[in-house]
């Protein structure tokens, strides 16, 4: 399953092992668990606790297909997460447009995006709720300027506290 | 002719009210269909443009006084976690939107409960109050709100006795013996905290949680010493905050949120 994800995913990524650590934390990378259903202990696919509304390895929405055939899971997932990436570099660029002399996201920060925007606290193109705002370090902000610092990406732990935990666990569990 | 020619005004107009019905959504008391909701959602929050999806709305009569609000939850991973509150409104009650940050709800119309003796109703809204951590359970805690000059306010020790139900549900539940009955266990406490009848229910437990092997239930225990927050959960708190497991990095972020280095 880990080689799957690693393919899935692409070996030329900032963190080609990214999806192994959002697998551990939706499923400890299991897609079936053994237990008894409908009278028969077998190894069934992993639902989540809230009565099964997600299912298998990367916890997607419960589908006959996403609950039996892991490696379909595995690869809408992954095509999922791309499609986060994208979203994130909508709301970078339009925060580097607002804020002079932000840089440019680097992999390892969009791929923190879109972890977020994978996760149950995403907040879509808001950008008070993603994994990072602009933040005048060094300096005093007034609306979008900044004086006597310069525009950083900093963590956004005040605006989205659970989100920035769900990237990081993710992070701390990449395989 | 001239009784004709009104008919057909009326008809005219009637034409471009059903084609602009998604601008009459609020006011349009009973009058919009949930496709229409849906839309006028989608625009003023940019759903779609933002990869996220409508998975409810309703039209709300929250004051009792005929001033139409619309409910919508959202769920912006593409996964189906409907775990963003909206209300929307505009009119001479007010106008503009709220959020919310909720936990699973598939139907808005669940939120809309009624509390008082007068006609206006609340908002019940059930936040995540443990972290997410894939197939284990979240705990989660409700909030009440109430409408106050055109804006949901936070009531909730107003409304002891929904608290006090909930907790007899709650304890029902925990006698069953659950499989995994730490979420339940977290949400009891904390009415028990919240009533006052037990400052810090929740604390002993908390404490061998936050030793466990299991790094779920360790993150669930510093989740139970951040509510607390009296003098010694912060020392629990400060005992796990080094390191970075996620739990770490959980209790640090609770003790700068409190301002505690």
């Amino acid at each position: 399953m880990v080689n799957q994800l690693v393919s899935d995913y692409g070996s030329t990524q900032p963190t080609p092992h990214l999806m192994t650590g959002i697998a551990s934390v939706e499923s400890s990378i299991e897609q079936f668990k053994s237990e008894a259903l409908y009278g028969q202990t077998l190894y069934w696919p992993l639902e989540s606790y809230d009565g099964g509304t997600h299912i298998g390895l990367m916890q997607m929405p419960t589908s006959m297909d996403y609950a039996f055939n892991w490696q379909d899971n595995a690869s809408n997932a992954v095509a999922l997460f791309y499609q986060k990436e994208s979203v994130a570099t909508t709301v970078a660029s339009n925060e580097i447009s607002s804020y002079s002399g932000l840089p440019a996201l680097t992999g390892a920060q969009l791929e923190n995006m879109a972890l977020t925007l994978y996760g149950p606290y995403a907040g879509g193109t808001n950008p008070a709720k993603q994994y990072y705002v602009p933040g005048c370090v060094g300096g005093t902000a007034s609306g979008t300027t900044c004086t006597g610092g310069t525009w950083q990406w900093v963590v956004n732990t005040a605006g989205n506290a659970n989100g920035v935990a769900y990237a990081n666990s993710c992070r701390s569990k990449v395989q | 002719m001239k009784t004709k020619s009104n008919w057909q005004a009326t008809t005219q107009l009637l034409v471009v009210v059903a084609l602009f019905a998604p601008s009459c959504v609020i006011g349009c008391h009973g009058q919009n269909t949930d496709a229409a909701l849906r839309s006028f959602v989608d625009k003023q929050l940019s759903v779609a443009e933002g990869g996220g999806k409508i998975c409810s709305v309703a039209q709300v009569d929250l004051s009792g006084n005929q001033t139409e609000s619309i409910l919508a939850s959202i769920d912006w991973s593409g996964r189906g976690f409907c775990n963003d509150v909206w209300i929307l409104r505009t009119g001479s009650n007010g106008s503009g939107k709220q959020r919310f940050d909720a936990w699973n709800v598939e139907d808005v119309r669940k939120l809309v409960v009624s509390l008082g003796s007068g006609r206006d109703k609340q908002l019940a809204v059930r936040r995540g109050y443990s972290q997410y951590n894939g197939v284990g359970c979240v705990a989660t805690w409700t909030e009440i709100y109430t409408e106050r000059n055109g804006k949901l306010e936070e009531e909730s020790a107003s409304f002891p006795a929904f608290y006090l139900q909930r907790l007899n549900m709650l304890q029902g539940l925990l006698n069953r013996e659950e499989a995994e009955p730490e979420c339940t266990q977290m949400e009891a406490d904390k009415i028990r905290r919240f009533l006052g009848t037990s400052p810090t229910a929740g604390f002993d437990l908390a404490q061998r949680w936050v030793q466990s092997s299991n790094p779920a239930l360790r993150a669930k225990g510093v989740a139970v010493f951040a509510d607390i927050g009296d003098d010694p959960s912060k020392m629990e708190l400060r005992k796990v905050a080094g390191g970075d497991a996620p739990e770490a990095i959980l209790a640090r972020h609770f003790l700068e949120a409190d301002g505690v280095k």
